[in-house]
């Protein structure tokens, strides 16, 4: 004599009972986000000489520009086109992971890194609590990231600490419209250097 | 009534086993992830010394170094040089030294190179190979309106998830 088998219950409410459970499983199934979805960071969208507040990072985006050819002051250079993008940074209460391992651009669906190439550039150093430092992060782009289309409109560029686990951390997010930038001379990239 | 009863024993096993399958598999989890990490200070008032890691530590202080470097920071900084004493014993132990707030808001790593931007001569850690006494200087970098009080916190990686919270004053 099972608990369940004190109760009499007719075929039809048995029917019920199954398909219900059956729909209810549907609905679950159509209610789940995608299985990465929990992971989402949490974007903090900064606008241009405006600093951006995310987790332990206060960061401006100072200037963005184009170059057909990039070249720093310690005889490295190399062809473009490059997207040269300027920011001010700095830690707000812990020094110990305080390095943007994750500086990234992403046209459509492709993800483009931030160059390691130019050294004395450094924007991936750590970051210092209360002494912010600026930093150019330089993108070399594929050809047709210079063409006129909808993705090339709204590009993204987006720093945060950990390229790893990338789960629920911000990551400061800044929009680029490709389109309006100029890429026709070459440019020089400016060593990291205190901002004050 | 009679299921419960002919079932008692495998219900009451379920009663004990279950609780001690999350206690088991939880402090499992809880050891591997905070066993390993400092979590657990031995706090060492102000020039008093300690026993930790088969070594003595002691005599902390803190200096300011912010007019020798002035020409390598930023025009709003300070660097302030944490001194640790240390007697090795037979086995001289490798360290880790960080800077906190007392208050515990901003915690800063070493400023000297090689991941820092200070050029610095001082011994900044615990040399693994040093028997004889010798001195911590380790330079953090601070912007000016950090004023202390602080504590310095000496990781020893053998000894977590407990570590040494050295008083060090203003």
């Amino acid at each position: 004599m099972s608990p369940l088998s004190a109760t009499h219950l007719h075929s039809a409410g048995r029917w019920a009972i199954g398909v219900g459970l059956v729909a209810a499983a549907w609905g679950v199934m159509a209610l789940t986000p995608d299985t990465d979805f929990p992971k989402q960071p949490f974007p903090v969208a900064a606008t241009l000489g405006e600093p951006a507040e995310a987790r332990n990072l206060r960061l401006t985006v100072l200037d963005v520009s184009g170059a057909s050819e990039l070249s720093d002051a310690h005889g490295w250079s190399g062809p473009g086109p490059w997207l040269l993008v300027e920011f001010e940074a700095e830690a707000v209460s812990e020094e110990a992971t305080a390095s943007l391992q994750r500086i990234e651009l992403r046209i459509g669906d492709r993800t483009y890194r931030a160059t390691d190439r130019p050294l004395f550039a450094a924007p991936r150093e750590r970051l210092r609590i209360g002494l912010p430092a600026t930093a150019t992060a330089a993108f070399e782009l594929p050809i047709d990231a210079l063409e006129d289309s909808a993705q090339n409109r709204r590009a993204v560029v987006s720093f945060a600490y950990d390229d790893i686990n990338r789960q629920l951390d911000s990551v400061v997010t800044h929009e680029v419209d490709l389109t309006q930038i100029s890429f026709a001379a070459p440019a020089e990239i400016p060593d990291r250097e205190w901002s004050r | 009534m009679s299921w419960w009863r002919r079932n008692g024993l495998a219900l009451g096993a379920l009663a004990a086993l279950i609780p001690a399958a999350v206690v088991v598999i939880g402090g499992q989890e809880w050891i591997t992830y905070y066993g390993y990490r400092p979590i657990s200070p031995i706090e060492v008032p102000e020039g008093e010394s300690v026993e930790f890691a088969g070594a003595t530590f002691g005599d902390a202080g803190l200096t300011d170094a912010t007019a020798e470097l002035t020409d390598q920071i930023p025009a709003d900084a300070k660097v302030v040089v944490v001194e640790i004493a240390v007697r090795p014993g037979a086995e001289p132990p490798m360290c880790d030294l960080t800077l906190r707030e007392a208050s515990g808001a901003r915690h800063w790593e070493r400023a000297s190179s090689p991941s820092g931007p200070l050029d610095w001569d001082g011994t900044d850690y615990c040399p693994s190979d040093s028997t004889a006494p010798y001195l911590i200087e380790a330079p953090f970098l601070l912007p000016e309106d950090a004023e202390g009080p602080f504590v310095a916190e000496l990781v020893v990686a053998d000894e977590l998830p407990r570590f040494l919270r050295l008083e060090v004053g203003d």
